[in-house]
């Protein structure tokens, strides 16, 4: 499952820079009352579909996603698995076995948390 | 620029073939999956032959397959799970010849998305449920049932999701008539993700889980969790359950798990059963490497049952359970018979094993035995301690088996696949020929084959014998009505005729009673048992008692053309008027009173059979000199009026009517066909309105430059025309389409039909004095294919300027040279091992080589002469290099000498891409080009993957470098060199001094060379990234590329910018100028795009019909073939666009994807109309025609007309 941090603002930069005009002001007011909602919204979308991403992604899990869906795309169209099995020599069936096999762990292990 | 895509030769690799009762016949049929395309194929028992039902595109890409039965059904069903996030389950109509889509239900995206259901499909046996699967995460069950008038009704789904598991195969169990339940394989990487130590990796178990459908509650369970061998990648059912009649289970139920060297018996609360893989024991053999099942199909019989099982290798192993009602006793392998790798097996009931292969030609078997009783090594659970599972981490001991050639099958039929196409070339080197052929390297290791294909149905000739003369035409007919057989062969000379009789042998006959002193203008079975022969003088009427009735012609007239059917007579005098005559009912011919006055020299006539069950066909075709043809009536109402008149541009020369079945323009009936032979080669194709006798949608088409004769024959017993000029044509009816195809033969002067037992659908033809009887075996096979064996993977070809020689490269990887082999098996001898000479000596292209670890390759360069199909020369490489690219070069240091320049690496790992040394090998040419001589070797950095001859030198692309070399004394000697660009160069193309180059990455760059200053300079590239896999240059600025995914597209450069990089002549500008978006400083203009669906291989721009418009000829790895034509007018672009739009909204995908997303799945369809949809104008219904037609301001014969027209003119198919 991946975390997404209740209360996060998101990326958008849009707090960082000062109002210039209260149209702008009364819009951002308005974004702000659609975020609990929103939040609430993105983290079943988290839930749903594996693979998105969020404001707190680390490098790591960026590059995991990115592998696994590169690899069940290649398994998911036939003409890249047979390009691959000839490059290698491999048969199809092995190519494939060898894809899926890589999707549990295709970047190596995570890097250790800086917590202490 | 505006393109039509069209494709010639649909992909012919099988992705998954599945077996079933799909017309809900007693016959077994097998549907095939090429990927883009269903195929309904039948087997024929009796012949062993294969032949096509029907094939269409999907418009999508079909991932899974799989067939399924309602409980107490005679019908099958086919589920088909695609791109298109949605399930779809088809049913194949034999009375309308179709798939039907009964339901299509929308799950999720579009697209080969991870966590999108679509790439695995499970059925209950019994046909109650279906469980489609995503790669991870997703499963869905779907409930099938019966609604009260007996359809087929599909649930909502159910959900059996596990997050973060990775789903590598489920299988649905046979549970006789308990609640369904679904096995599936499945790794969790949770745990994984989490822990930097890596422990929680290597500790991560594959799991083998049950998920068992509730159909009281509705509802998935999870029933069982229990983890297997790390390494399984194949489930296979196990049958189980209990019939309903008595109280004996079919088999044990369960699972087979299909893991690295082992196969283990599984199902809950049962001991488990392992036994090893057999592998081969052969000296060159790694034993430590793993072998894992690539298919597996089970069978059931009469109260029993078998696995057959492939591995890599391609051996199939039989694999049986010796079962005690439900107790698993013994689990037994052994070794059945080797057969080519496969993607799918299928056995049929009537004893047939479908093989569809991996790559290359696939295969129909039959089975001669099952391996019962011979003296293979049987290997059992039994024999291991605890069944094998004492130990579940440390493998069994290897159990070996000897390879041999085929004992328990034997080959039934073969269909040909061109999968891969790895490179082409498009020329015309064949002798006898207008049209170029196409010359495809093929397949994968040591079954790859060089392959011409030529345009036209293949001919196959069984008698061809000399005459005493040069006869001018020839028939055959029976003797009465109700002969099978034909029994005589009339030839008429110029100054007689000549009755041979048909027996044992043929020979010449005398009595007859036809005249042989003259020559014959027709011979007709006629009436129920006589015949009629039509010469200059008069009819012969000759009665079944030899009396013969004779009609002279007019003192003074002389017949000159005569048209008989079965109950009419209609011949032309010289005095160019029409007599007429008709069978009574009493046999007796009679004369009309009158006779017609043409007023102009009749030169052809022609009236069609009678129709079933009618007195005489009503229509009467008339060629005459004056450049017209009349239709003519023959109802006794209005005898010999005209009724319609058609004006031609040249003189007749033969006409035909035929009634054919064509279901663009009638889907029931056939379409009565006027068919026009002038004498400047061309034929008119044109409908005779039945009730009117107008001639209407007339269609014209250059057949050759002598007159057209035009024949009436029966082929695959249904009527059709050959048409013959300085080429033979067939025009015939397949798949209720007609078509028009070229023969691969000698001209012919004639021909007839020709039936005899011993070749019922034949054909005789004469061509000068010789006599031939010949058959046309496939139609719809619209290229004809001849190949060439070849070792290895070829790789790239070439071609010289000066020779018909090709020069080819070829190179696997994982493979063992001969000579590496050859001196590990001596290194072998000399330690005294014991060498197995004949698993050694085992042919390759049957068993495959021997696989070595990585960064082995074989490789070898070959010389072929494609027009006598054979190798001249082969010249393999050692030391463990492989040959990656060639290019003939004309160095001008050396006065323009031409050389081959072929780049190897030895060592060479795939992924990540390294090589001890590269070397570029230059090759002088002896003998004419039959030989080569080694001049120098020069070594370089990295694997040269691009050649390419440049103004007298050489451009190579070395891994990130393009380079110019000259030649030297003892090597190629660098002059320039550019590093920029991105990844590794794959393809370069040149036109001037511009040199463009494929990168692997990004796309075609545009680089130029700067002579006064030495420089090459890049200065334009794309702004997209591209894996290009193939490109050609269409003009100066202009490039056409495709790439890995499956997309074609255009890109071209702003004339004014290369006006300018032209006019620089030091190249300071471009050198100065700022990259944009950091890269080059000026971008191409993407002009056209379009997604085929299969990945690009080559791209040519040539023209494939003599005198013809340019096209894109491009070929796919799976086997397609397809043209992009560009568009004449806007007229024709708006024209067909709008057609498109209409028969996008008409005509829904087969596996539910949108089409214009299917043709935009990467970017946006650009500028190209997908002629493959709109050909499919000819299959709708009337009525939808009319619509569309109507819409478009134009009648349904006109849009036919223009889609056939945008087809012939740019390909001639």
């Amino acid at each position: 499952m991946l975390a997404c941090p209740k209360g996060n603002d998101g990326s958008r930069p849009t707090n960082d820079s000062p109002p210039k005009a209260t149209k702008i002001n009364t819009l951002l007011v308005m974004s702000s009352e659609l975020r609990y909602t929103a939040n609430t919204q993105l983290e079943h979308l988290h839930a749903r579909y594996t693979g998105t991403g969020h404001a707190d992604l680390s490098k790591y899990e960026w590059l995991t996603h990115q592998h696994r869906d590169t690899l069940s795309s290649i398994v998911g169209h036939p003409p890249l698995l047979s390009y691959l099995a000839i490059a290698d020599g491999e048969s199809i069936a092995r190519v494939k076995f060898e894809m899926t096999e890589r999707m549990l762990q295709p970047c190596g292990p995570p890097p250790k948390k800086d917590d202490d | 620029m505006h393109l039509y895509n069209l494709t010639l030769q649909p992909p012919t690799a099988i992705n998954q073939a599945i077996v079933g009762n799909f017309s809900g016949a007693r016959q077994q049929e097998i549907i095939l999956s090429h990927g883009t395309r269903l195929q309904l194929v039948r087997p024929d028992a009796q012949t062993g032959k294969i032949t096509t039902v029907i094939e269409t595109d999907v418009f999508g890409s079909i991932r899974s397959l799989a067939p399924f039965r309602l409980t107490g059904g005679t019908k099958d069903y086919a589920i088909v799970g695609s791109d298109s996030g949605r399930i779809i389950i088809l049913e194949y109509d034999p009375k309308t010849s179709s798939f039907i889509k009964l339901h299509q239900e929308t799950y999720g995206k579009s697209g080969a998305r991870r966590i999108v259901p679509g790439q695995y499909l499970a059925t209950d046996p019994k046909g109650r449920s279906v469980m489609i699967a995503a790669m991870e995460k997703a499963k869905l069950v779907y409930i099938l049932n019966r609604d009260a008038a007996a359809n087929l009704t599909i649930s909502s789904p159910l959900e059996a999701h596990k997050n973060t598991a990775i789903i590598h195969h489920i299988v649905g169990l046979d549970v006789g008539f308990e609640n369904p339940m679904f096995a599936a394989l499945e790794v969790d990487y949770s745990e994984s993700d989490q822990d930097p130590t890596g422990e929680a990796f290597t500790n991560t178990e594959k799991m083998l889980t049950y998920y068992e459908l509730d159909l009281g509650l509705n509802h998935v369970v999870r029933k069982w969790s229990e983890p297997t061998d790390p390494r399984a990648n194949l489930l296979v059912q196990v049958p189980g359950g209990q019939l309903a009649t008595s109280d004996r289970f079919d088999g044990p139920s369960g699972v087979l798990v299909c893991c690295e060297d082992h196969i283990i018996y599984r199902h809950m609360d049962a001991p488990q059963h392992r036994v090893p893989i057999p592998r081969r024991k052969g000296p060159l053999e790694d034993p430590n490497r793993g072998l894992i099942i690539v298919a597996a199909v089970m069978h059931k019989m009469k109260g029993a049952f078998f696995f057959l099982l492939q591995s890599e290798d391609g051996d199939l192993f039989k694999v049986t359970i010796e079962h005690e009602e439900e107790e698993v006793k013994a689990v037994k392998i052994k070794y059945f018979d080797t057969v080519p790798v496969a993607a799918s097996l299928c056995i049929l009931k009537s004893g047939f094993l479908f093989v569809a292969s991996e790559f290359g030609n696939h295969y129909l078997y039959q089975f001669q035995k099952l391996g019962d009783d011979d003296n293979e090594p049987e290997f059992s659970s039994t024999s291991y301690p605890s069944f094998g599972m004492a130990d579940p981490n440390t493998p069994l001991p290897h159990a070996f088996f000897r390879p041999r050639p085929l004992d328990n099958l034997a080959l039934a039929d073969e269909i040909e696949s061109l999968d891969p196409i790895i490179d082409s070339k498009v020329l015309n080197l064949l002798p006898n020929s207008d049209t170029p052929q196409i010359f495809a390297a093929c397949g994968r290791g040591p079954r790859s084959t060089l392959r011409t294909l030529r345009h036209g149905l293949e001919v196959e000739e069984s008698v061809s014998s000399d005459l005493p003369g040069i006869p001018n035409a020839v028939w055959t007919t029976k003797r009465t009505e109700d002969d099978p057989f034909d029994s005589y062969i009339i030839l008429s000379f110029v100054n007689g005729t000549l009755v041979l009789s048909i027996g044992e042998t043929i020979e010449e006959v005398q009595d007859t009673g036809f005249l042989s002193a003259a020559p014959t203008l027709a011979v007709q079975q006629i009436g129920a048992d006589a015949l009629l022969q039509v010469h200059p003088q008069g009819i012969r009427h000759v009665l079944a008692d030899k009396r013969v009735n004779e009609w002279r012609a007019p003192p003074g007239k002389a017949i000159v053309c005569a048209t008989t059917n079965k109950r009419q007579v209609v011949v032309a005098l010289s005095s160019a008027e029409l007599v007429y005559f008709e069978l009574d009912l009493d046999g007796q011919l009679n004369e009309y009173q009158d006779r017609k006055a043409m007023g102009s020299t009749v030169l052809a006539l022609s009236i069609g059979e009678v129709p079933e069950g009618r007195q005489r066909t009503p229509y009467l075709a008339v060629g005459c000199e004056d450049q017209t043809v009349r239709i003519i009536s023959l109802d006794p109402e209005t005898t010999l009026d005209t009724i319609s008149l058609q004006a031609l541009t040249a003189p007749p020369s033969s006409i035909c009517i035929a009634d054919m079945l064509d279901a663009s323009i009638n889907k029931a009936q056939p379409t009565m066909f006027v068919n026009i032979g002038l004498q400047n080669g061309v034929l008119l194709r044109t409908v005779l309105d039945p009730i009117k006798g107008q001639l209407t949608d007339t269609r014209t088409r250059f057949l050759g430059t002598r007159p057209v004769k035009l024949i009436r024959v029966q082929i695959h017993k249904n009527p059709a025309i050959l048409a013959l000029s300085s080429r033979s044509w067939l025009n015939y009816t397949y798949q209720n389409m007609m078509h028009f195809t070229p023969l691969i033969y000698d001209n012919l002067d004639y021909a007839w039909s020709f039936s005899a037992e011993l070749s019922p659908e034949g054909l005789i033809g004469i061509a000068g004095s010789v006599l031939r009887i010949f058959t046309i075996p496939k139609l719809g096979m619209k290229l004809k294919q001849d190949s060439i064996p070849l070792s290895y993977t070829p790789r790239k070809f070439t071609t010289h300027p000066g020779n018909n020689y090709f020069y080819m490269i070829e190179a696997d990887h994982r493979v063992m040279s001969e000579d590496a082999a050859a001196k590990k098996v001596a290194q072998l001898r000399q330690q005294g091992k014991k060498i197995d000479e004949e698993v050694l000596n085992l042919p390759p292209e049957v068993f495959g080589r021997p696989k070595a670890p990585p960064g082995t390759w074989g490789s070898c360069i070959r010389i072929v002469d494609p027009v006598e199909a054979k190798t001249v020369q082969m010249i393999p490489l050692e030391d463990n290099e492989a040959a990656f690219s060639l290019a003939v070069v004309p160095f001008s240091a050396r006065g323009g000498e031409l050389h081959l320049v072929v780049g190897t690496a030895a060592d060479t790992h795939v992924s990540p891409r390294t090589c001890s040394s590269g070397f570029l090998r230059t090759y002088k040419f002896v003998e004419d080009g039959a030989g080569l001589e080694l001049v120098h070797k020069t070594e370089i950095d990295d694997v040269p993957l691009a050649l390419l001859a440049f103004q007298g030198r050489l451009a190579a692309g070395v891994g990130k470098a393009l380079r110019i070399y000259d030649i030297g004394k003892k090597k190629l000697l660098r002059k320039v060199e550019n590093k920029t660009f991105t990844t590794t160069i794959v393809s370069l193309a040149t036109q001037g001094s511009r040199i463009l180059v494929g990168d692997m990455q990004e796309s075609v760059q545009y680089a130029v060379y700067k002579a006064p200053e030495n420089r090459l300079l890049t200065f334009a590239d794309d702004t997209q990234p591209r894996w290009v896999s193939a490109m050609t240059m269409v003009d100066y600025n202009t490039v056409v590329a495709g790439d890995r995914f499956g997309n074609v597209f255009v890109n071209r450069l702003d004339s004014k910018v290369s006006d300018q990089v032209d006019d620089d002549p030091t190249g300071a500008g471009i050198l100065h100028e700022k990259g944009v978006l950091m890269g080059a400083p000026h971008k191409t203009k993407m002009l056209a795009h379009f997604h085929v669906g299969d990945l690009i291989t080559s791209i040519h721009k040539v023209s494939l019909v003599a005198g013809g418009r340019e096209v894109l000829l491009y070929t796919g790895l799976h086997g397609t073939i397809g043209i992009l034509v560009p568009f004449v007018s806007k007229e024709d672009v708006d024209f067909i666009s709008t057609l498109e739009q209409h028969l996008r909204t008409e005509q829904g995908s087969l596996v539910g994807r949108d089409q214009l997303s299917w043709r935009g799945y990467y970017v946006p369809v650009k500028a190209v109309v997908d002629g493959d949809l709109c050909e499919t104008y000819a299959r709708l219904p009337a009525a939808k025609q009319q619509a569309i037609a109507g819409e478009l301001d134009r009648t349904v014969g006109e849009v036919l007309k223009k889609l056939e027209q945008l087809r012939v003119t740019a390909s001639g198919f």
